[in-house]
C-alpha cells in the first residue's frame, strides 16, 4: 500500500510537468484550432536556455528559469510568425499548419543538435541541493516539492491571467470566434501572438524543470513530451486548459504505476492503448464539459 | 459620415455587391432592406473590414477606411452589431459587454449601467452565460456589447431575425431611443414594414445593386416597392 501511495506521488511530479507542457499544446490548438507540432522544440530550447544560464552566465537558478520562460515565449511567437502567421494570412487548410510546424520543429532541433554537439548537457552539480524528506512514511525530495509547487504557481497564474484580465477575455473571446471579436476591436494578430508567448513561455518552464529533474538536456528531449502531451491534451479534450491539468496528472500517475508494477516496455504500450480507447469511445476527450472555458466552436 | 461609392465586392470571383453607392449623414437613421442573398450583410462587412472589397470607396468622417483590418474599423467607431448576434456563448453576460469596451479606445469608455439602463433584463443575467439567453435577450446583448465600445455609427444587420413580434418591438423601441439619442445608425432588415417606419431614409439593395432609395415614407407608398417588399399591405389609395 505504502508503495502505491509512494508512486502516486512520484505519478502527481511527473504528471504535473506533462501537464505544463500540455497547457501551452492545448491553447494553441483552442485558440488558433491547430496542432503546433514545434511546440516540443521549444520546450527543449527553453531547457538548453536554462542550462546556458547556469552554466555560461552563471546565474541562479530563479534567473535561470525566468531567461529561459522568456526566451521560449519570445521563440514560440516566431514559430508563429514563420510557420502559422503566412498560412492563415492565405487561409490554408489546418494540414499544412501541422506540416509547416513539423518542419520548424527539425530546423529548431537540427540547431541544438549542431550547438550542442550531439551531447547531452547536464547541469553543474550542486545546482538543485537533494533534500529529502518523509512525510506520512513517503519519500519526498525538495525538488519535487518545488516542482509541483511551481507548475501550481504557473497553473494558477494562467488561470489569472485567462480568466481576470481583459487580455485573458480577448485570448477566449478569439478562441470562440474571431470574426466576432475583430468586430468587437480585438486584434487577431496580436492575441495569437501572446497566446503563443504564453504557451512558449509554459514549454520553456517545463523544459527547464524536466532538464534539472532528470539532470540531462538534449536535442531530442523534446520529441517523447510532444507524443505524451498529444495524449494528454486529448485525453483532457482539446483545447481544455482545466482538460491538459487533470489529463496530465492522470497520465504521470497511469505511466509511473505502470513502470512500477508492470513493466516499463509496456508502459508506452499501456498509454498509446489508451491514446487509441479514448479517440475511439470519447474522441473529445473525458472532460469534455471542462471544455467550456476555451471552447473550439467553428464558425 | 458614411459614404459607399461603388463599392463592388466578391466571393471567389463571384460579385456579391456589383457597384453600391449609399451615405448615411450625421444623426441620420438609415434602412437598407432587400430580399434574400441580395449583398446586405456583404455590404456591412466589406465596411467593417470584414471581407475586402475588390474597389470602390468607403470613407468614414472623411477617411478612406476600404481595406482596413475589422479590428481598427471597430476601433473607430464603426460598429457592427452582426447577422445571427453572434454572442460569444461560454463567457458571462457582463463578459461580452466588458470586451466591447475595447472599441471604445480613446473615446473613453462607455458606462456598462448605461446599458443596463436600456436593457434592464441583462442587469438580471449579469452572471449567466451569454449563450443561455432567449433570442431576444441575446440580441439586446449584441447592441449593448456594441454600444459599450461608444459607436459613431451602428451598423445593424437584420435585428428582428427569428424574434417574436414583442422581442422585436423592444428591440426596436430601444433602437429608437438610440436614434433619439443622436446616434447614427445603418439598420439592415428583412423585415421591410419595420424598418421603413422606423428610419428617414431607406436603401434596397437586389442582387448586388441599388434598385430604390429614397425618404422612407415614399419607399412605403411606392408601388414596386410595396409589390416586393410588403406584401399584405394594400397601396393607399390618391
Ligand atoms: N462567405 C461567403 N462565401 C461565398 N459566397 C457568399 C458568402 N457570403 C455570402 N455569399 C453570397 O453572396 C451573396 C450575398 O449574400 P449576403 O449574405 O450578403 O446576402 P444578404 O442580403 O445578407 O442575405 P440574407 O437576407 O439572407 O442575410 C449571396 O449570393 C451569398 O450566397
Ligand atoms: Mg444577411
Amino acid at each position: 500500500m505504502a508503495l502505491v501511495a509512494q508512486q502516486i506521488v512520484n505519478g502527481i511530479v511527473v504528471g504535473s510537468t506533462y501537464a505544463l507542457f500540455a497547457l501551452g499544446f492545448t491553447l494553441i490548438f483552442g485558440v488558433l484550432h491547430v496542432l503546433n507540432l514545434a511546440h516540443g522544440a521549444v520546450f527543449m530550447w527553453g531547457a538548453f536556455t536554462g542550462l546556458f544560464a547556469v552554466t555560461a552566465l552563471g546565474l541562479p537558478l530563479a534567473a535561470a528559469f525566468a531567461i529561459a520562460m522568456l526566451a521560449a515565449g519570445l521563440l514560440s511567437v516566431l514559430v508563429d510568425a514563420v510557420a502559422f502567421r503566412p498560412l492563415r494570412r492565405r487561409g490554408s487548410p489546418e494540414f499544412a499548419a501541422i506540416i509547416s510546424s513539423l518542419g520548424v520543429a527539425q530546423i529548431l532541433m537540427s540547431a541544438a543538435q549542431i550547438a550542442s554537439d550531439t551531447q547531452v548537457q547536464r547541469f553543474p552539480f550542486g545546482t538543485f541541493p537533494i533534500v529529502f524528506y518523509q512525510v506520512f512514511g513517503l519519500r519526498v525530495s525538495l525538488q519535487q516539492i518545488v516542482i509541483v509547487g511551481s507548475v501550481a504557481v504557473l497553473v494558477a497564474a494562467l488561470l489569472a491571467f485567462l480568466f481576470a484580465t481583459s487580455f485573458g477575455r480577448q485570448i477566449r473571446a478569439v478562441a470562440i470566434s474571431e470574426r466576432t471579436a475583430s468586430l468587437l476591436g480585438v486584434n487577431p494578430g496580436a492575441v495569437h501572438a501572446l497566446t503563443f508567448f504564453l504557451c512558449g513561455a509554459l514549454a520553456g518552464a517545463a523544459g527547464v524543470i524536466i532538464g534539472i529533474a532528470f539532470n540531462s538536456v538534449h536535442f531530442l528531449m523534446g520529441e517523447p513530451y510532444l507524443l505524451r502531451g498529444f495524449v494528454v491534451i486529448v485525453l483532457g479534450g482539446l483545447g481544455s486548459v482545466a482538460g491538459a491539468v487533470i489529463g496530465g496528472l492522470l497520465f504521470g500517475m497511469i505511466q509511473t504505476l505502470s513502470v512500477a508494477f508492470l513493466s516499463s516496455a509496456l508502459s508506452d504500450a499501456i498509454l498509446f492503448g489508451l491514446l487509441f480507447v479514448i479517440l475511439l469511445l470519447r474522441p473529445s476527450g473525458f472532460f469534455g464539459t471542462l471544455r467550456r472555458e476555451i471552447r473550439v466552436v467553428r464558425q | 459620415m458614411l459614404e459607399i461609392q461603388d463599392l463592388v465586392t466578391a466571393y471567389d470571383g463571384i460579385r456579391a455587391l456589383r457597384g453600391v453607392t449609399l451615405t448615411v449623414p450625421v444623426g441620420a437613421m438609415v434602412a437598407l432592406i432587400g430580399p434574400n442573398g441580395a449583398g446586405k450583410s456583404t455590404l456591412l462587412n466589406s465596411v467593417s473590414g470584414v471581407v475586402k472589397p475588390l474597389s470602390g470607396r468607403i470613407r468614414f468622417d472623411g477617411a478612406d477606411i476600404a481595406g482596413l483590418p475589422a479590428h481598427t474599423v471597430a476601433r473607430r467607431g464603426l460598429l457592427q452589431v452582426p447577422e445571427g448576434r453572434q454572442i460569444l456563448g461560454p463567457l458571462s453576460v457582463e463578459e461580452n459587454l466588458r470586451l466591447g469596451r475595447l472599441a471604445a479606445g480613446t473615446r473613453g469608455t462607455a458606462d456598462i449601467d448605461e446599458v443596463y439602463a436600456l436593457f434592464p433584463i441583462l442587469a438580471e443575467r449579469r452572471r449567466q452565460e451569454g449563450g443561455s439567453l432567449s433570442g431576444g435577450q441575446q440580441q439586446m446583448l449584441a447592441i449593448g456589447r456594441a454600444l459599450m465600445g461608444r459607436p459613431r455609427l451602428l451598423m445593424l444587420d437584420e435585428p428582428s431575425l427569428g424574434l417574436s413580434p414583442l422581442m422585436a418591438a423592444q428591440v426596436f423601441a430601444a433602437l429608437e431611443t438610440l436614434r433619439r439619442s443622436g446616434l447614427t445608425i445603418l439598420l439592415v432588415e428583412q423585415n421591410a414594414r419595420r424598418a421603413l417606419d422606423a428610419t428617414g431614409h431607406a436603401y434596397v439593395l437586389e442582387q448586388g445593386r441599388i434598385v430604390h432609395q429614397g425618404p422612407s415614407g415614399d419607399l412605403a407608398r411606392d408601388p414596386s416597392v410595396v409589390r416586393h417588399y410588403l406584401p399584405g399591405d394594400d397601396l393607399p389609395d390618391f
